[in-house]
């Protein structure tokens, strides 16, 4: 009986084993094939249908990309962008959220109504473009990081995530002496590391991927984040969106692996902050903070 | 309790302000165009879209500092990807922050906030002056185009020029001769070389794996590169819209076009032509050609020098000519793929104030059409981009000048519409030769000159309908009377007003 029984969770461990080996495969099948497509010759690219292990190396993609400095530039650009729009977004959307998860503030509800509402209408683009433009924030960062400053979706979430810190543990520290701020600073936020963790990365993500509102708000191309740039090349590349007359002779489309260096070149960053953040996603710190 | 709320507000109401402060003052740096006064330099600012890898750099292009010293002016251009040109420009027209020179392409010349604004005279009207500057009169000799450029008769800036014949038959020469075919001439021959090509092997590689005709049939905005118009043509028919009995009317509503869908469904049948012509995406439109497993495709002539790389890399022995203009019973004829314009150069009275202003605005392009700035633009500086050997002149850094001028040269300067480069290329002289061939046998589009608000507020969504019916009908899916069916419905959904407003405008502006 026990000998069935052993045999039995051997056959679900291993069966176990490759279900989730299989799921992970899936994962990061697409991810390699990328990988490994972006350094395949093209027209290895064009006959095969699938690429996992390229017959030479070609990097000529990559050199396409780099044959220009706006791209590491840009890079640059794009990660102060995200990490000081992380920022400021975290920091609003926190100020934000305490209040409105404190059961005391008066007006709470009719201001939580005002949030949604922005969830459900907004004024569209050319308003949005003619309020930024009036504030004189045209040409700067701000016009990235400001409009976009809270999510009204994140603001919610984190709100109910504070929510979930009881009131009894807020009034003791405030009955040893300490103000809003620090009940924020000390308190809430320590206690929601996995919460801060998670929308840092939403916001991350948005800032990092976001191209047209530096289009829209920004003349200066060398303000540009590198997603407008490894677009455009995506476009040129997927074939012939140039103006009607072909331009001079040395006319260039770039190879179809040049699409699949960019996908990397876009992702890889966003990826390494991923390990980072991870150490935050533990729970069950607030277990046992209030008794009985 | 309450206190303690009262004082969260003022935190947060004090943080909202604290934080933007930094940026009101890098937000101001935004020049102003300044009119410069005799002998110096005047200050044109320009706002443009480009379609490379990245914007031609401004400082330091010596090809741009020669326009500038040439034209005793100082240009400064604000650039934005092809692909979000019109949201930007959108929001540019709105907020009234048009800069002197705006670049209006083809596709947006005609959209409701364009004519809108032309109409409420924000942009100068060229038309009324063109005659006070020789240089651009006499390089706009095309009236047809001056024509098609306008709004409501009047001309609001300056056409970019472009070849008007601009599609045609690629073929590869390699599989004709391979076969001992002669170059199709006719709409019969273009089946009969798609059959030869199809059956008899034309890679003689013992397998029957090649088609005859790369076929693409999905998308309604880009029509002229299914082949069917320049089809259609050939047998006398319309080029989208014509005139039958002193009314407008759509070709789709017309035999000859019945009859090349129904050439097509022939070849669908007899599978000469790939069968998932309805489902190819516009990027993967050259794949079977350039893959070498297809013989003819109708396209767009500027795409044959720069879109088949990947054909020569796979079969180093291809090589592709063009057909001429096809013959029917009215002669050789094709269609005009374009108006002959690619949108305008616009000048804002709002960036432009004064007629003097206007005047000098009109000087710099007047000068650009010099010869010497043409040739400037085409072959940038001897020494850096090119070198003359045995009286041509040759590309030294071809890559350089484009770096330099693409993306500029044609589309906020004035260029001729065939740019005529050395002869060492022997697809561009290919291409360019059809270009001028073409020119002579265009069917123009009457649609080109005249506005329907209909159909810029319709037209792409109930053209749906016949793009679907016609793929349908080649597929064999619907019969005639199906296709009747869908081209009544088109005519129930707002149809029938595109025609009366192109036949009201034609009989107001269309005779001249």
């Amino acid at each position: 009986m026990s000998r069935t029984r052993r045999s039995n969770s051997l056959l679900f461990e291993i069966g176990n084993r490759v279900f989730l080996f299989l799921i992970a495969a899936a994962c990061l099948l697409p991810f390699l094939y990328v990988a490994a497509a972006s350094v395949t010759p093209p027209e290895e690219l064009l006959v095969k249908r699938i690429v996992l292990i390229p017959s030479r190396v070609d990097l000529a993609a990559y050199r396409y990309i780099l044959s220009t400095k706006i791209i590491l530039q840009s890079l640059g650009v794009s990660v102060y962008i995200t990490a000081l729009g992380t920022l400021i977004n975290i920091a609003m959307t926190a100020v934000m959220a305490y209040p409105l998860s404190r059961r005391n503030l008066r007006g709470r509800r009719q201001l939580l109504w005002m949030v949604v509402f922005t969830m459900l209408f907004n004024g569209g683009m050319i308003p949005t473009y003619l309020v930024v433009s009036s504030l004189h924030l045209l040409n700067t960062f701000w016009s990235l990081w400001l409009p976009t400053a809270i999510s009204a979706f994140n603001l919610i979430l984190m709100r109910n995530f504070f929510q979930e810190i009881p009131d009894e543990l807020v009034e003791a520290v405030k009955m040893d002496g300490a103000n809003d701020w620090q009940v924020l600073l000390r308190i809430i936020l320590p206690l929601s590391l996995p919460a801060v963790a998670t929308f840092s990365l939403f916001y991350a993500v948005g800032h990092w991927n976001s191209f047209f509102n530096a289009i829209l708000y920004i003349r200066d191309t060398a303000k540009w984040p590198i997603q407008v740039w490894l677009r455009q090349i995506v476009l040129l590349s997927s074939g012939g969106f140039a103006d009607a007359t072909a331009i001079s002779e040395a006319e260039y489309i770039p190879s179809q692996n040049t699409q699949y260096a960019v996908i990397l070149f876009a992702t890889v960053p966003v990826l390494m902050i991923y390990p980072f953040l991870q150490k935050y996603f533990a729970k069950g710190v607030l277990v046992g903070s209030v008794k009985g | 309790m309450k206190h303690r709320g009262r004082r969260l507000y003022i935190a947060m109401a004090v943080l909202a302000v604290a934080l933007p402060a930094g940026g009101f003052a890098s937000g101001r740096n935004e020049a102003a165009p300044k009119g410069g006064e005799a002998g110096k330099p005047f200050t044109i600012t320009m706002f443009s879209p480009f379609y490379l890898q990245q914007p031609p750099k401004l400082d330091d292009n010596k090809v741009i500092k020669k326009i500038e010293d040439y034209t005793n002016t100082k240009m400064q251009i604000d650039y934005v990807p092809s692909a979000n040109y019109r949201d930007k420009l959108n929001v540019i027209i709105a907020s009234s922050q048009l800069p002197m020179v705006t670049v209006v392409d083809g596709s947006i010349l005609k959209t409701g906030n364009i004519v809108n604004a032309a109409r409420a005279g924000m942009f100068w009207d060229t038309g009324a002056v063109l005659k006070d500057y020789p240089g651009i009169d006499k390089f706009y000799n095309n009236g047809l185009m001056l024509a098609n450029c306008s709004i409501d008769g009047k001309l609001y800036g300056l056409p970019r020029p472009r070849p008007v014949g601009r599609v045609g038959l690629v073929y590869r020469r390699d599989w004709l001769k391979a076969l001992n075919l002669k170059v199709p001439a006719t709409m019969n021959d273009f089946y009969e070389t798609a059959k030869a090509f199809t059956k008899n092997d034309p890679d003689k590689n013992g397998k029957n794996d090649t088609i005859g005709y790369q076929f693409v049939d999905t998308d309604s905005t880009s029509p002229s590169i299914n082949g069917i118009a320049t089809l259609v043509c050939s047998i006398g028919g319309l080029n989208y819209w014509g005139l039958k009995d002193g009314k407008a009317v759509p070709d789709f509503m017309t035999a000859e076009y019945m009859e090349v869908l129904k050439l097509f469904k022939r070849m669908y049948q007899e599978k000469l032509l790939n069968l998932d012509f309805g489902m190819a995406l516009g990027s993967k439109r050259f794949e079977m050609f350039n893959k070498g497993l297809a013989g003819m495709y109708f396209g767009t002539l500027s795409d044959v020098p720069n879109q088949h790389g990947d054909l020569y890399k796979i079969v180093p022995t291809a090589q592709l000519d063009i057909a001429p203009a096809l013959t029917g019973p009215m002669g050789q004829r094709t269609n005009a793929a374009n108006p002959g314009h690619n949108g305008m150069v616009m000048f804002s009275k709002s960036a432009v104030k004064t007629e003097a202003d206007f005047k000098k605005v009109m000087d710099f392009y007047n000068k650009i059409v010099d010869p010497e700035m043409q040739k400037l633009m085409t072959y940038g500086i001897e020494g850096i981009h090119f070198a003359v050997e045995n009286g041509q002149p040759k590309y030294t850094n071809a890559k350089l000048l484009q770096d330099e001028t693409a993306d500029f040269a044609n589309i906020i300067m004035l260029r001729p519409a065939v740019v005529e480069t050395s002869a060492d290329n022997e697809i561009k002289n290919i291409m360019n030769a059809a270009f001028r061939d073409n020119e002579k046998y265009v069917v123009p589009n009457i649609a080109d000159a005249l506005l329907s608000p209909t159909a810029v507020e319709r037209g792409g969504e109930i053209d749906k309908i016949i793009v679907d019916a016609r793929v349908k009908f080649i597929m064999d899916a619907v019969d005639e009377a199906g296709f009747k069916k869908a081209v009544d419905e088109w005519v129930g959904r707002g149809g029938d007003k595109i025609m009366a407003e192109y036949t009201d405008q034609y009989l107001k502006f269309g005779k001249k």
